[in-house]
């Protein structure tokens, strides 16, 4: 298992090497740059552009500067972003970890209210609470996130109490550990609440039919025959089962949710990956552009790690290895 | 065949109010878009910067107690002492509202200009159905204008992201060899970058200040370029297990020639898949737009889309003054629903076990 | 009012069997759409069991056995509704009542037909066994319900049990499976076991060692109902069957004698088809034609008589009374009714 991880978590570094490379190609072919912005600036002079452009190397030919950039990235920099006028790394890293925070929360928050959802649905078949939640679920689905995160801050605003924007307060530094975490829990509550209800939504779905169709197996019927106790037989025998295809969704639609969350991240002004490309971008930020694609790529395989590993500790019968990477 | 899918699906409406409510919704979000010049009584560039914000009008059918035709009120801006925005109705001033008035000029259907519109109240009022923006445009007729892109862009999108993925992925699984090898790993490296990363930074790529009509195809083309990849694949599968079906060798073994199997026994086979495909990713189309117009990357004033019509909501002080800028939220929200209740739908009466994620 | 003649019949009195642990009166299922009847799936199956005893319920499939099995216990799906007594020693059940669980597992324990799905794929064998010893006896200590565990896998003859105990369903092979889901079944010390066509997904081999198995474990004392629609084999191990047709029971005797002097039309047809695929005489079996009808369309009066050689009049009006033409045999068939 081990040795597949190693190759999967290989294979991805490489596509996501490419992926910079085309990144970069993209950014740098395309017409205008960051450079030739700030050259329009009245305030600052031609001299200090060349000299910029001497000292980041923005004249060679393109593939000079990725290969300075990959030689940079093996030593761990990632170059230098123009506009905060700091090293990509530590950048990137800082938004990063806001958003892997914010995503873990989301995702416990997801599976903690999709499953139990998804259960009582099944058992409660096409009954009223079934329909209610399923027609629910059904509109969480299709409630474009951003539109219900202004929603829900508008609402936030109206009652107040709750924060409707950022990741701290302005006076976070003066509080003490414990009212620092409450603050930030209390910032967390509207993204994570609106990137949950979509993901829920689906998770919902697909837990009601796959409990609905385990439900069907024979082992449920004879676990019931058995004689063990209904709540052990759905809970234990039948669930365990039904989270399988569980997992494997939630790999492929990890990457729905990363994107989903970045726009919700820039609406709500909370500091993570989102908000940094979109400033990278405004402002062709060439060496941040280049980072954060790095770093949401990461994320992913990130992602498809975990449910793998998952997957592999809820099913005895999946060996690793036997499916491609990819 | 198609027609008989046709009259099951009118079977499956029948039965299903929601279903009927979506195709209807559907219908008329594209009437909308179809007839936006006729159907909104203003120009989406019509401004009124004295009624900045005017919130929705109105309409009266009672004057004085007695019942008269409808008609709205005028009213005019002032601000109080937190420097808000007030109309207040002015008095014995009122414009009646009439069907089939001539008014801003427009292109109909991109044939001949026009003049006619749906309703309005002459020139000297003004009817707000849906509110003002902050220029004093009103927000119906630019929902009707903005309904021409979004609800196109997940049409046009969807059929380039089929052509590339059908080319490319047919062309991986019937070729196999280093060209499927490449293609593969092409695919994997669109894969690993969420899209919405991938959007932006395509985006990048290009100027931020580019005109609407090349944006709105610039658009499109990178919403499909992030959904070829899944749908290659997803095809190359297909075509690898229908080369080994035994129609297919039947055929081969006939002498039947390459076009002939691929318009007679291939795309047959898949039509339904694609169907499906279509409706249940083009609401990854029509979000992506608004996303990207929301951020004010993609469709730029003074044209409309759903997306930038929101961009006045991004500040939560403007909802709580002026709540209806999010009105065309909840067109997106109208639209993708109905679209993820027809791709249902459709999933269940033409292909009951593929499984379809949209892309985005 | 041939209805009435059939509840009337009542529970076989058979040879020798004087502590029956396990009387089904008059059992019948019926599904309903909504609040209307769809169809009678079982109709008044009478079956008893006593201790050590080994009773075989045969038919085709469509036939109603495993509904008569699911029905003891109330694991019918939802959309049925059962009728009927079940007797479990001095305990009186409605096949309706919620108290059936009770049986599940300590008094009644059952197997079914596909080893494959019937063990949970996603627990160890260790872990089934502990569930259910925790739950049936109140084991909770792990190394007593491991010494628990393997007694009952050795007593079912798998080989191995500790190593067997740390391996998941799908290391195990079929026959070891089998003998696993028996050995579970018997984690509660059931006294009857009901075991649901449980050598069908196996080889003849096999097929012969479950069943020298199940003969064992009733010489032990386990009263066994085995279903199934292999009529020769049941009858080789088992003391008494019951022989039923879409629904209804048709047969019911010793097995010597039901299988040596068949009487039912159906129990002839069955043993000679069974025979006929030993003889390998093809073109020429004399196998039953046609097949069993869907409880739906099931033809009135005796639901056999559309395929029966020797169909009279009558017999698509009124299905017939149970009759003694041969001692101890009770055959519900007309054409029987002067030799009874």
């Amino acid at each position: 298992m081990i040795g597949f991880t190693i190759r999967r978590l290989l294979i991805a570094s490489v596509l996501l090497l490419a992926a910079s490379f085309l990144t970069f190609m993209m950014i740098q072919l395309a017409p205008g740059d960051y450079l030739a912005q700030l050259r329009m600036n009245p305030q600052i002079g031609d001299d200090v552009v060349d000299q910029m452009s001497a000292r980041y190397g923005l004249d060679d030919p393109i593939l000079v500067q990725y290969g300075r950039w990959l030689a940079n990235l093996a030593r761990g920099d990632m170059g230098f972003s123009f506009v905060h006028e700091r090293p990509v790394a530590g950048l990137v890293w800082e938004h990063l970890r806001n958003t892997i925070f914010l995503m873990t929360m989301v995702i416990l928050f997801t599976w903690l209210m999709a499953l139990p959802m998804g259960i009582y649905c099944a058992i409660k078949q096409n009954q009223l609470a079934d329909r209610v939640l399923s027609t629910l679920a059904f509109v969480g689905l299709s409630i474009p996130n951003f539109f219900l995160c202004l929603v829900v801050m508008w609402i936030a605003a109206e009652i107040g109490g709750i924060p409707v924007g950022g990741m701290t307060s302005a006076h976070h530094e003066y509080l003490s550990w414990w009212g620092r975490i409450v603050d930030i829990a209390l910032h967390m509550a509207i993204p994570v609440f609106v990137i949950a209800t979509g993901a829920m939504a689906g998770l919902q779905r697909v837990t009601r039919g796959n409990m609905l169709e385990v439900l069907r197996h024979q082992y449920v019927t004879t676990a019931r025959a058995r004689g063990l106790p209904e709540h052990r037989v759905i809970y234990v025998h039948a669930l365990r089962n039904a989270i399988n295809p569980l997992i494997t969704i939630f790999g492929y639609q990890f990457a729905l949710l990363v994107s989903g969350a970045a726009l919700v991240e820039i609406i709500y002004s909370w500091p993570g990956m989102g908000q940094l490309i979109l400033e990278a971008v405004l402002s062709q930020d060439l060496y941040l552009v280049v980072g954060v694609v790095l770093g949401s790529g990461f994320m992913l395989i990130l992602g498809n790690l975990v449910a793998d590993i998952l997957l592999g500790m809820n099913d005895p019968r999946i060996k690793f290895g036997e499916r491609g990477a990819g | 065949m198609l027609w008989r899918r046709l009259r099951q699906f009118g079977g499956m409406c029948r039965r299903n109010g929601l279903l009927l409510a979506a195709v209807a919704c559907l219908a008329m979000l594209y009437f909308t878009a179809l007839f936006a010049g006729f159907v909104s009584p203003y120009h989406y560039d019509n401004e009124d910067r004295t009624r900045s914000y005017h919130p929705p009008t109105r309409i009266h059918l009672f004057d004085d107690g007695r019942l008269t035709r409808p008609h709205v009120r005028e009213y005019e801006l002032e601000f109080d002492e937190d420097f808000r925005r007030v109309f207040t109705p002015v008095e014995g001033v009122r414009h009646d509202l009439r069907l089939f008035v001539r008014g801003d000029s427009y292109s109909f259907l991109g044939l001949l200009e026009a003049e006619l519109h749906l309703f309005g109240v002459g020139d000297e009022g003004r009817i707000y159905l849906l509110g003002a923006d902050s220029r004093g445009r009103d927000l119906f007729s630019r929902i009707a204008y903005g309904a021409q892109v979004s609800m196109t862009i997940g049409l046009v999108g969807v059929a380039i992201a089929l052509l590339f993925g059908l080319l490319i992925g047919g062309i991986s699984g019937y070729y196999g060899g280093w060209i499927d090898t490449l293609i593969q790993r092409s695919t994997e490296i669109v894969m690993i970058i969420p899209g919405f990363f991938l959007l932006l930074a395509l985006r990048a790529a290009f100027p931020p200040d580019w005109d609407s009509i090349r944006v709105y195809f610039f658009i499109i083309v990178i919403l499909s370029f992030i959904g070829w990849a899944s749908l290659a694949r997803v095809i190359r599968g297909m075509v690898l297990s229908l080369r080994e079906k035994e129609f297919v060798a039947a055929a081969k073994v006939l002498g039947a020639s390459d076009r002939f199997i691929i318009t007679r026994h291939l795309i047959p086979n898949t039509a339904s898949y694609f169907v499906v495909y279509a409706s249940i990713s083009i609401p990854g189309y029509i979000l992506g737009e608004s996303a990207l117009s929301l951020l004010g990357l993609g469709i730029q004033d003074p044209h409309a889309s759903w997306g930038n019509l929101l961009q006045e909501a991004m500040s939560i002080t403007q909802i709580q003054l002026h709540p209806w800028i999010l009105i065309p939220g909840f067109f997106i929200f109208a639209a993708v629903m109905s679209y993820n209740i027809v791709g249902d739908a459709l999933r269940d009466l033409l292909d009951p076990q593929q499984e379809v994620t949209t892309s985005l | 009012m041939s209805r009435a003649d059939a509840k009337s019949r009542g529970v076989p009195e058979t040879v020798g069997q004087s502590d029956q642990i396990l009387n089904v009166r008059n059992l019948s299922v019926e599904f309903y759409q909504g609040s209307t009847r769809a169809f009678h799936a079982v109709v008044d199956a009478n079956v008893s069991v006593g201790s050590g005893e080994m009773v075989g319920m045969v038919g085709e499939s469509g036939c109603g056995k495993t509904l008569s099995a699911l029905a003891l216990l109330g694991l019918t799906p939802p959309a049925a509704r059962c009728g009927g007594t079940i007797e479990y020693r001095s305990n009186a059940f409605q096949a309706d009542s919620r108290a059936l669980k009770k049986l599940r597992g300590r008094q009644i324990g059952m197997i079914f037909q596909e080893p494959m799905t019937a063990l949970n794929p996603v627990f160890s064998l260790d872990r089934q066994f502990r569930e259910a010893l925790r739950y049936l006896r109140g084991i909770h200590d792990r190394r007593k319900a491991h010494t628990v565990s393997v007694e009952l896998l050795d007593r079912v003859g798998l080989e191995r049990p500790e190593r067997r105990l740390a391996q998941f369903p799908h290391q195990l092979s079929g026959g070891q499976r089998q003998r696993a889901m028996i050995a579970l079944a018997l984690a509660g010390e059931p006294d009857i076991l009901v075991a649901d066509e449980p050598t069908t997904a196996l080889d003849a081999t096999l097929e012969r060692r479950i069943m020298d198995l199940f003969r064992e474990l009733a010489n032990e004392g386990l009263g066994i109902l085995m279903i199934s629609h292999d009529l020769p084999l049941v009858a080789e191990v088992s003391d008494r069957i019951v022989v039923m047709y879409s629904g209804y029971t048709v047969e019911t005797g010793p097995a010597i004698r039901l299988t040596e002097t068949p009487q039912h039309p159906y129990t002839r047809g069955l043993l000679a088809s069974a025979s006929a695929i030993f003889s390998r005489e093809r073109g020429r079996l004399p196998v039953i034609p046609g097949e069993v009808p869907s409880p739906e369309h099931r033809p009135s009066g005796c639901p056999f008589h559309p395929r029966c050689p020797e169909r009279e009049a009558r017999c698509d009006r009124d299905f017939p009374p149970d009759f003694e033409p041969v001692s101890g045999l009770r055959t519900a068939c007309w054409a029987r009714e002067a030799d009874g």
